[in-house]
């Protein structure tokens, strides 16, 4: 019987028990849901705030760190990139990729030199040649100037492809190999020379520019390209036979060809740099001007000397530039070698073409 | 919940403009947050002046930290939070929780106003006298997981990021602070037994 009793008790406690979990829980849904007494009685609390003294010190404090003056340059950086980091990445990124496939296009665009090692050891060849009739020049088939004949005529074309911003390019170098001081001082001893030429009878007029006219007229274009600068170098250089006498001055002076490419390495310093014996010729070449420039500065006859002889003379040689019209002419580029032929006349007025 | 979410929303907004030196925004902000903050502070702390340091410490460390605040969780949640870590910080300053809660009923036993009926009033006064002392008893944790549900609305899942427990720690702590707190309120007839 007892033990019955114990039993009942406990059924009750526990129903009991199960009954209060019960109750609490639905108690605590009706709490989270906002219905409670305890909230009711917690909010009738006193409803304590902070005081006025604090609020102010907060609110001051606050001000203080956004007051521009008080702004750091990290701040304004912060600020400067939240809003514009994202566009100038953006911008950045878009150049840069730009750039690379337009510099991609443009190698695309230029012919590859031939190996420097192949184009020394032909220069080298063709320079150690002796003097010898060749008579490949006289075969219609095969290309009229000695440097079309050192190498194939697809290379001597590889040679002197440039592309149009490449030529530009150039151009912009122009001004920087002759135009500034060296072309003023260039342009006032020539003027002092020609005069002294005139009035000894010594000038060749044919020959010789008006200095401040020929240079002006160079500056504004009137240049041999440089694939007839070059093809004249190679004429001069083969000691061709088809120049008549009037030009032999360069045969019994042989630097004069390498003059004529130390003024194209300023000029077209990239063209002259695929060009064949560059660096002994420009070697040759430089110290050839430097001579003469030597004697400008030792003598007025030196300087008279130098420019007459035109190694001082930035201006492409007319006998070289006319070899050059010619091979235009030899491979058919009438309309260039037309042009050509104008620019000569601009500079040379007075030169009479065979 | 959508006004909340709109309200949670608002004060991001707020504190990005705050962050770019907009000060009327956290003017704003502040008058949003200063009352039930200084509550949980007071009630958790018990001491007008630790709580005024410690509130104007929490204040101080939104405002050095706007740079850095990313709305990824409620601004609630991020002040309260804060407002959490300062605390933890006192108590460990001061000794431990239960020795500096002695007279937290110095400032929540006045009454709010008065009724006209001397009877009345003295059993509401009663009432809320008992609640608070009822409030100060508490446990720390339960007392903690109670304010921050009543005085900045979170749900059990806000309140659990906030203390860093799980939520079911949460729902227990605030039965067992419910049950508590309801004692010392008048029982409705019929429920004595149960609310024991």
């Amino acid at each position: 019987m007892a033990e019955k009793d114990d039993d009942g008790k406990a059924d009750m406690n526990g129903t009991q028990n199960d009954k209060r979990e019960e109750l609490s829980a639905e108690l605590f849904e009706h709490y989270l849901d906002g219905e409670s007494s305890v909230s009711e009685a917690y909010r009738e609390l006193k409803h304590v705030e902070p005081s006025a003294a604090l609020d102010n010190a907060i609110l001051s404090e606050a001000r203080d760190a956004v007051r521009p003056n008080n702004m750091s340059l990290f701040d304004l950086d912060l600020r400067f990139w939240r809003h514009w980091g994202k566009p100038l990445t953006t911008v950045v990124i878009m150049g840069v990729c730009l750039t690379v496939v337009l510099r991609v296009m443009d190698y695309e665009t230029i012919v590859p030199a031939p190996p420097l090692d192949t184009e020394l050891a032909t220069a080298e060849q063709k320079r150690t040649r002796p003097a010898q009739s060749e008579p490949e020049y006289d075969s219609p088939t095969e290309p009229t100037t000695p440097m079309a004949a050192a190498m194939p005529n697809e290379s001597i074309l590889e040679e002197i492809t440039i592309t149009p911003r490449k030529r530009s390019e150039n151009l912009q170098e122009v001004p920087l190999a002759f135009d500034d001081s060296w072309g003023e001082e260039i342009v006032v001893t020539a003027r002092k020379s020609v005069e002294k030429a005139r009035e000894t009878d010594q000038l060749r007029t044919d020959r010789y520019v008006h200095a401040d006219d020929a240079l002006e007229a160079w500056q504004q274009g009137a240049r041999p390209a440089a694939d007839v600068w070059l093809a004249g170098i190679a004429a001069v250089y083969s000691k061709d036979e088809s120049l008549d006498e009037s030009n032999s001055y360069l045969f019994d002076e042989p630097d004069k060809a390498d003059i004529e490419i130390a003024k194209m390495a300023r000029v077209y310093p990239e063209d002259i740099r695929r060009s064949e014996e560059r660096n002994e010729l420009l070697a040759t070449g430089d110290a050839q001007i430097a001579k003469m420039r030597d004697a400008e500065s030792e003598s007025a006859s030196g300087a008279d000397s130098a420019l007459v002889n035109g190694a001082a003379n930035p201006l492409a040689d007319p006998v070289v530039w006319a070899a050059g019209i010619e091979w235009l002419y030899e491979n058919n580029r009438d309309g260039e070698a037309e042009a050509e032929l104008e620019k000569l006349k601009r500079i040379y007025p007075d030169f009479a073409l065979n | 919940m959508l006004l909340r979410m709109a309200a949670e929303l608002n004060d991001t907004a707020l504190m990005l403009r705050y962050q770019d030196g907009d000060m009327a925004a956290f003017e704003t902000l502040y008058k949003r947050h200063r009352g039930p903050l200084f509550r949980f502070l007071l009630h958790r702390i018990g001491n007008q002046q630790f709580t005024e340091d410690i509130f104007q410490e929490v204040w101080s460390r939104i405002i050095r930290s706007r740079k850095n605040y990313r709305p990824n969780a409620k601004f609630t949640t991020y002040i309260y939070h804060i407002a959490r870590n300062c605390t933890v910080d006192h108590y460990r300053r001061v000794g431990s929780q239960e020795n500096v809660i002695s007279d937290g009923d110095e400032c929540i036993a006045e009454p709010v106003a008065t009724t006209g009926n001397p009877v009345a009033e003295t059993a509401n006064r009663d009432i809320r006298n008992a609640l608070s002392a009822a409030l100060s008893e508490l446990p720390s944790e339960q007392r903690e997981v109670f304010l921050l549900r009543e005085e900045s609305g979170l749900s059990l899942d806000e309140i659990a990021t906030v203390t860093e427990v799980g939520r079911e720690t949460v729902k227990s702590r605030l039965r067992y602070a419910l049950g508590k707190l309801r004692q010392c309120l008048p029982q409705p007839e019929g429920a004595g037994a149960e609310h024991g």
